[in-house]
């Protein structure tokens, strides 16, 4: 089955109608919780809305016939970093709900203004490089199974070109890994016993004060 | 002869078992775990060597490691004569210091750790000399660098000691960065890590240009930092912060061996690239020679002022290396190896003295010690049988081996390194019994009651003396050496038949070259006696040694110099502070004058072309030296509004700037 | 099914979280547009990998994954740090190299 085998319109249609309405709902929903996620005044719900960006990521890349990569998005990302994001808020006892996550009016729009030019660089290039390329035409010659766009990656696939060509990035992507688990160990102990008992003692005096001041 | 491979991984799993289940399964007695592996490993190797002498052939089998797309790594192992040895020797020594830190190590800090630290180093020196590629030889080498720190930091609660493990770590990785240049050079040439084909092009000249010097330079940079050789030795002394064992294991007869065991292994490289072969030839740079027998020479130097016992075996062993290592450059492979052997045993055998001798007396300065001969009777007699055999009196092991490196470098018309080996020994005698007769002789001028250690530290002593005293017999001179014709491997018998290296007839010339060398020993014992056994210094040296005629010039320089490290430490610690006092002077003086003067000349020159006439005018030249200070004074401070210090601005402008790019490489294109 | 839906949904991921990586204050939420950045730019990866037809857009994705991982450990860290030497985690009260 070659790559330059004939398609006719109608097939193409056919089974890229199902994804289509999917890619449509995924995307917007996407759209919404990035952009609440960058609005809100509220740290945990930023957190789920970068789940939901998260999963609908991952939605795409099983469309796209990375499965593999799509459920290590889910595991990865939705089970591990996100759940990592709740501790740092919860450690950091980031005030809930108060209106401080935001930098002042100017820098808003200062940032808006940056993010829009760069929007509009990026999509400008991509509408003019990519126009109306079809991404079923290239990708397997018509093979989609039904529901998604194209025949799904196996991971023996991946395997085989990460421990192949790619051995050496992937040893020093492992090598980053454990720089960073040693460094966040480094960076986030405590090593003064002495700061760790006051603090304690602290906290348990706010306790009793709150406490103190329900009651009176 | 097949299932070698399984040893490195039987001592790993010894470690990871040892590090997890010591405490909960043998209640924190680490040694029941890895003493048994280390016996058997011990066991096998002693059976290889067996099957070696009836003639066994080289095993070398492999396996796929991984493919890198442009090739593929193979991981395997390649049992020769040589190898064989190598594992004897480490299975060995591990083994012994292993039985005596059951009761050295009894009791300290960190017991557990210790043992699978010492069964993961043996693991690595067992990969490095079976290992049948350079990339995995590496591999083993790193795996001792590792825990020759973590060793040295034993006890890293005194900052010393770590500070200690540090410097030997970076001393011996600055070394490593040569050894992966030379991997890399070679596996460019040849198109493997495989050590036999690397060993086979160097020898029919498949290098191209001067690649086989570079490569070998930058192996040699590694041997150097590795063995302790001259200029690259100051971390050596520094490691004898750790525990005595490991200092008789790891600093004494196996990781700092690994170099010579580099040099030896890939013999035809170092042999045609510095042209070892051909010591008349001018234009040779004769490398390895030359820093081997400065080695020798300046470790016996060295040794000669310290008060320290350990220091003592450190610079000794410095300077022993400096032998193995001007062996190999002189092109005796067999006496080289054959020392190494040999070196092994007895410098352990030294060590663990020691460390008996300081368990028993709580200080490591020989002027508090004295008279432990009573006191330690087995220490003693252990420790003088080692002493012999590194001074090189016949019979024991080290005159054998010793003098097989002088007689080739005789042999091989290096009659200089010959030279500077003869005065090594005269020292090496020297220094031995100096340390010999404060420690054991006359007086006990320590405080409390030494006594004898327990069976465990005898009976390793007792066991590692009788091959230190008898193993110098399989390498017999001339048609009598049994060791080289079981253990050299083909490769290295070819190139030494290729350049006719030394392989010589017992002759009168051997006789000779030997009773020399008898006679140096001998004159540096008596001389050592009379200056240092007590019974004799005071007839001799009237006011005692270190009193009167020593502190006189030219004698005074010279100790100054040697008890002062020839200055070397304080060389490099002064290049450290210069990088780092003056350097960073300097920058901030061409920062200072030089930046600054810029910005101050843009703001004075904006400012005279401004208000230039009329300041002039009314203020001549004492507006001028105004301006220039309030122009300097503006142009700073609108700098430095720029400076912010809020990240979000500089991501800001960084994002900004980078699409503005891009828009404009859009435009034009 | 268009190439230049994937990659104008990329584009939208990763300016949306240009705006939050400058208009925050607060440290945690800085680290949350990042991964929106870096998960944009995981979308344009696949996609175009999907086009021409191999893998390596999917290889790299998963590098992407990979160091963003050690990207928030050690983010989330540095937060931690601050918090405790400043009880807040505002990004624009840690000026120390401010000139």
């Amino acid at each position: 089955m070659s790559l330059t085998a004939p398609l006719t319109e109608g097939a193409v249609l056919a089974t890229a109608i199902g994804p289509t309405v999917a890619m449509v709902v995924i995307g917007i929903v996407a759209v919404v919780a990035a952009v609440h996620l960058v609005v809100t005044q509220n740290v945990v719900h930023a957190a789920v809305s970068l789940m939901f960006v998260l999963t609908c990521v991952a939605g795409t890349f099983m469309l796209l016939g990375a499965e593999f990569l799509g459920w290590t998005q889910v595991l990865v990302y939705i089970g591990a970093i996100v759940v990592l994001f709740l501790f740092g808020v919860m450690l950091t006892r980031a005030r809930l709900g108060e209106a401080e996550l935001d930098a002042p009016v100017s820098q808003r729009w200062a940032a808006a203004g940056s993010a829009l030019l760069v929007f509009g660089l990026l999509s400008g290039v991509f509408i003019k490089v990519f126009g109306n390329q079809d991404i079923l035409v290239l990708s397997n010659g018509g093979r989609n199974a039904p529901g998604v766009l194209a025949e799904p990656t196996t991971s023996a696939e991946l395997g085989n070109d990460i421990f192949g060509n790619w051995v050496l990035p992937f040893e020093a992507v492992s090598l980053v890994l454990l720089a960073a688990l040693i460094g966040a160990i480094v960076l986030a102990r405590r090593d003064d016993p002495e700061h760790v008992r006051s603090r304690v003692t602290r906290r348990e005096i706010e306790v009793i004060d709150e406490e103190l001041g329900g009651r009176s | 002869m097949e299932i070698f491979w399984l040893l490195p991984i039987l001592n790993i799993a010894a470690c990871v078992l040892t590090f997890f289940f010591a405490r909960s399964l043998a209640k924190g007695k680490a040694h029941l775990f890895t003493v048994p592996v280390v016996g058997f490993s011990w066991l096998v190797a002693l059976f290889a060597t067996g099957q070696v002498i009836s003639g066994h052939e080289v095993v070398s089998q492999s396996v796929e490691w991984f493919d890198f797309g442009a090739g593929s790594l193979r991981m395997g192992v390649h049992i020769d004569g040589f190898a064989v040895v190598m594992m004897v020797v480490v299975t060995s020594i591990s083994l012994a210091m292993q039985v005596y830190s059951i009761s050295y190590m009894r009791g300290e800090v960190r017991y557990i750790t210790y043992f699978a630290i010492v069964a993961f180093f043996t693991a690595g020196m067992m990969i490095l000399v079976t290992a049948d590629n350079l990339f995995l030889a590496i591999f083993g080498w790193e795996i001792m660098g590792l825990c020759s720190y973590m060793l040295i930091g034993h006890y890293h609660e005194d900052i010393a000691n770590s500070g200690a493990a540090i410097k030997a770590f970076l001393t011996t990785r600055t070394g490593d960065l040569g050894l992966l240049i030379g991997a890399i050079i070679c596996f460019w040439m040849v198109g493997t890590f495989d050590i036999e084909a690397i060993n086979l092009a160097a020898f029919e000249g498949e290098f191209t240009g001067h690649m086989i010097e570079v490569a070998a330079i930058a192996l040699f940079i590694g041997v150097i930092g590795k063995s302790a050789q001259f200029p690259l030795h100051t971390w050596l002394p520094d490691a004898m912060a750790g525990p005595t064992p490991v200092s008789s294991l790891i600093h004494a007869a196996t990781m700092v061996v690994a170099g010579v065991y580099l040099v030896a292994r890939l013999y035809p490289v170092f042999v045609e690239a510095f042209d070892v072969a051909q010591a008349t030839g001018l234009r040779s740079v004769h490398l390895v020679a030359l820093v081997g027998a400065v080695t020798a020479l300046v470790g016996a130097f060295l040794a000669l002022v310290q008060w320290d016992l350990k220091k003592i075996l450190a610079y000794s062993t410095i300077s022993q290396l400096g032998y193995m290592i001007f062996g190999l450059g002189v092109g005796a492979w067999g006496a080289a190896v054959f020392h190494l052997f040999t070196h092994a045993f007895f410098k352990a055998l030294l060590f663990l003295g020691s460390g008996s001798v300081i368990h028993a007396t709580h200080t490591q300065d020989i002027r508090e010690m004295g008279g432990l001969r009573k006191v330690m009777p087995r220490t003693y007699w252990t420790w003088i049988v080692g002493t012999l055999a590194l001074c090189g009196v016949a019979p024991a092991a080290g005159f054998f081996s010793k003098d097989e490196i002088l007689a080739g470098a005789w042999h091989n018309s290096y009659q200089w390194v010959w030279i500077l080996g003869v005065v090594g020994a005269f020292m090496t005698a020297f220094y031995m019994f100096r340390a010999t007769h404060l420690t054991f002789h006359g007086e006990y001028k320590g405080h409390g009651h030494p006594h004898e250690s327990d069976n465990y530290i005898t009976g390793v002593l007792i066991s590692l003396a009788i091959p230190s005293a008898l193993l110098g017999f399989i390498g017999l001179p001339g048609q009598l050496n049994r060791f080289d014709r079981w253990f050299e491997p083909e490769i290295i018998h070819e190139v030494v038949e290729k350049y006719g290296m030394v392989k010589e007839e017992i002759t009168s010339e051997t006789y000779l070259l030997a009773l020399v060398s008898l006679a140096v020993v001998g004159l540096g014992i008596g001389l050592a006696t009379m200056l240092f056994l007590p019974k004799w210094r005071d007839s001799w040296v009237p006011g005692g040694l270190h009193s009167g005629w020593t502190r006189r010039a030219p004698l005074s320089y010279g100790r100054t110099l040697l008890e002062n490290k020839l200055y070397l430490d304080a060389l490099y610690g002064t290049i450290t502070l210069w990088i780092r006092d003056d350097l960073s002077r300097a920058s901030y003086w061409v920062n200072q004058k030089i930046i600054d003067r810029v910005v101050d000349f843009a703001g004075t020159a904006s400012l005279a072309l401004g208000r230039g006439a009329y300041l002039f005018d009314q203020e001549g030249l004492d507006g001028f030296y105004d301006g220039l200070g309030v122009g300097a004074n503006r142009s700073g401070r609108a700098l430095r509004s720029i400076q912010t210090g809020q990240v979000q601005q500089y991501a800001g402008v960084l994002i900004v700037a980078a699409t503005l790019f891009g828009i404009f490489f859009i435009l034009v294109n | 099914m268009k190439l230049n839906f994937f990659l104008v949904l990329s584009a939208f991921l990763f300016s949306v979280g240009i705006y939050g990586v400058l208009a925050r204050r607060n440290a945690v939420m800085l680290l949350l547009s990042v991964e929106l950045m870096l998960n944009g730019v995981n979308i344009a990866l696949v996609a175009m990998g999907v086009m021409v037809g191999n893998i390596t857009g999917q290889i790299f994705a998963l590098f992407v994954i990979a160091v963003a991982a050690a990207e928030v450990g050690v983010g989330l860290g540095l937060i931690l740090l601050v918090y405790r030497n400043k009880q807040a985690v505002n990004v624009d009260e840690v000026d120390l190299m401010k000139g």
